[in-house]
């Protein structure tokens, strides 16, 4: 059997019994996207290469990703942005619950998507499109808030714009993508 | 459902992923979730799923490519065993004789030593032999090639192969009469490619200078000249400035 053409989901028990070419498939599937994530947020290099290392590390170690859970993308991409925002975040800032946007309620069980069958190249090129019909108020703040770690009383502040429109914009900038990337996240 | 309700309903849920609910926007989510515990349990795994996409949208960026090199490296160093040679088996039974006479052969074979003589060190239990049994069975295949390591030092006494396998997702390292080194210092394995070192692993030898270590597979490992050194144990991995102990003839 060729472990690089199965699911993400099966690669990844092959992983968690040891298989190092699994790490590696891994790796290649989702390496680019979790360093593009790391250099967003830590804005250098050398740590996002860092982080990425760390990241995949994480997953060869614990293999705590439960597929009932979500998605691999999902989990890697939360587990990216946590650790990040916790390197950003200056000495004694307060400790927000970054994690908690991956780990709150417990959700169905996946199948494999669309998504999984498609190269990074067009995942890249369907989540640009979609990006670019949200209205750009929608879309600055969902991105303050995701790649900042920013409260959204802190973008209110900082965008001068009342927080109710800042919680409007975001919700609505969600919704939106969601139903444009449905097809895609099945 | 009319469509304000559900416009409500699809914002309280969004809200609660983006973790912006009011305490009144809370007490409705909570009412909602009791209603209708998978449709929320679901909507909530679609957004969160759509916002683990957007980074596909930041900026094209692609890490060093050597990044992969080094995470199969480092990872393979955290389950890599190092077979000490002077614990190996004392044997029960004629099966078993005659597996570890084989394994002694091979292995006999790489460092150099007679097979006779390395039996009679063979002193471990049959489970944990079981365990070695891949690295055993990677160095009895015909298409195995060995690199040899030689010294760099004339007083030195150190010496081994890499043994590769092509078809194999990892190569193994074997060395003997290694100098031991303090916990502060690791030898470390790297491929020359032009003029450049790049980390292929680290490892300490067991008290009689022996090393027994699996490396994921690289093509570097074959064709380009490979040299150990030695370096502090806290320097960053992929930093050469100790000096040269080993180095292949290539």
């Amino acid at each position: 059997m060729n472990l690089s053409t199965q699911t993400d989901t099966e690669v990844f028990q092959a992983l968690k019994v040891g298989d190092i070419s699994a790490l590696g498939i891994l790796y290649d599937r989702y390496g680019g996207v979790v360093y593009r994530l790391a250099l967003k947020i830590l804005a250098n290099p050398q740590s996002a290469e860092d982080l990425t290392q760390e990241v995949f590390l994480l997953l060869w170690q614990k293999g705590r990703y439960d597929p009932t859970r979500g998605s691999l993308n999902s989990f890697l991409m939360t587990l990216t942005r946590s650790r990040a925002i916790d390197r950003i975040r200056s000495q004694g800032a307060k400790q927000r619950s970054i994690e908690r946007w991956g780990q709150n309620l417990e959700v169905l069980p996946t199948v494999p998507t669309p998504l999984e069958l498609a190269s990074t190249e067009e995942r890249a090129q369907h989540v640009q499109e979609a990006m670019t019909t949200l209205p750009e108020s929608q879309r600055r703040v969902l991105e303050m808030a995701y790649y900042s770690g920013m409260s959204q009383s802190e973008i209110a502040q900082k965008l001068n714009t009342p927080l109710g429109t800042v919680k409007t914009q975001a919700r609505q900038g969600l919704i939106k993508l969601k139903r444009i990337l449905n097809d895609f996240v099945g | 459902m009319d469509m304000q309700p559900l416009e409500m309903w699809e914002e309280l849920v969004a809200g609660y992923v983006l973790e912006d609910l009011s305490l009144e926007e809370k007490k409705a989510f909570d009412q909602l979730l009791q209603e209708r515990p998978e449709l929320v349990a679901a909507e909530i795994r679609r957004l969160k799923e759509t916002l683990a996409l957007t980074p596909y949208a930041l900026p094209d960026a692609i890490p060093s490519p050597r990044l992969r090199n080094q995470l199969l490296v480092a990872a393979e160093q955290q389950t890599a065993q190092v077979i000490d040679l002077s614990t190996v088996a004392s044997r029960r039974s004629v099966a078993w004789l005659s597996w570890a006479g084989s394994a002694a052969a091979v292995i006999a074979l790489v460092l150099g030593l007679d097979s006779y003589r390395l039996r009679q060190e063979l002193q471990t239990t049959q489970e944990q032999l079981a365990q070695q049994q891949s690295i055993v069975s990677m160095l009895q295949q015909t298409n195995t090639r060995l690199v040899t390591l030689r010294p760099s030092a004339p007083s030195s006494e150190a010496s081994g192969n890499l043994v590769v396998t092509p078809s194999d997702k990892d190569a193994v390292l074997v060395l003997k009469n290694l100098a031991p080194i303090p916990k502060e210092q690791v030898y470390r394995l790297w491929a020359v490619i032009k003029g450049k070192k790049f980390p292929c692993g680290q490892f300490t030898p067991d008290p009689k200078g022996t090393v027994f270590l699996k490396l994921p597979m690289e093509e570097a490992l074959v064709k380009a000249p490979l040299v150990v050194t030695l370096e502090p144990s806290l320097s960053p991995s992929t930093r050469a400035e100790g000096p040269m102990v080993m180095t292949t003839d290539i």
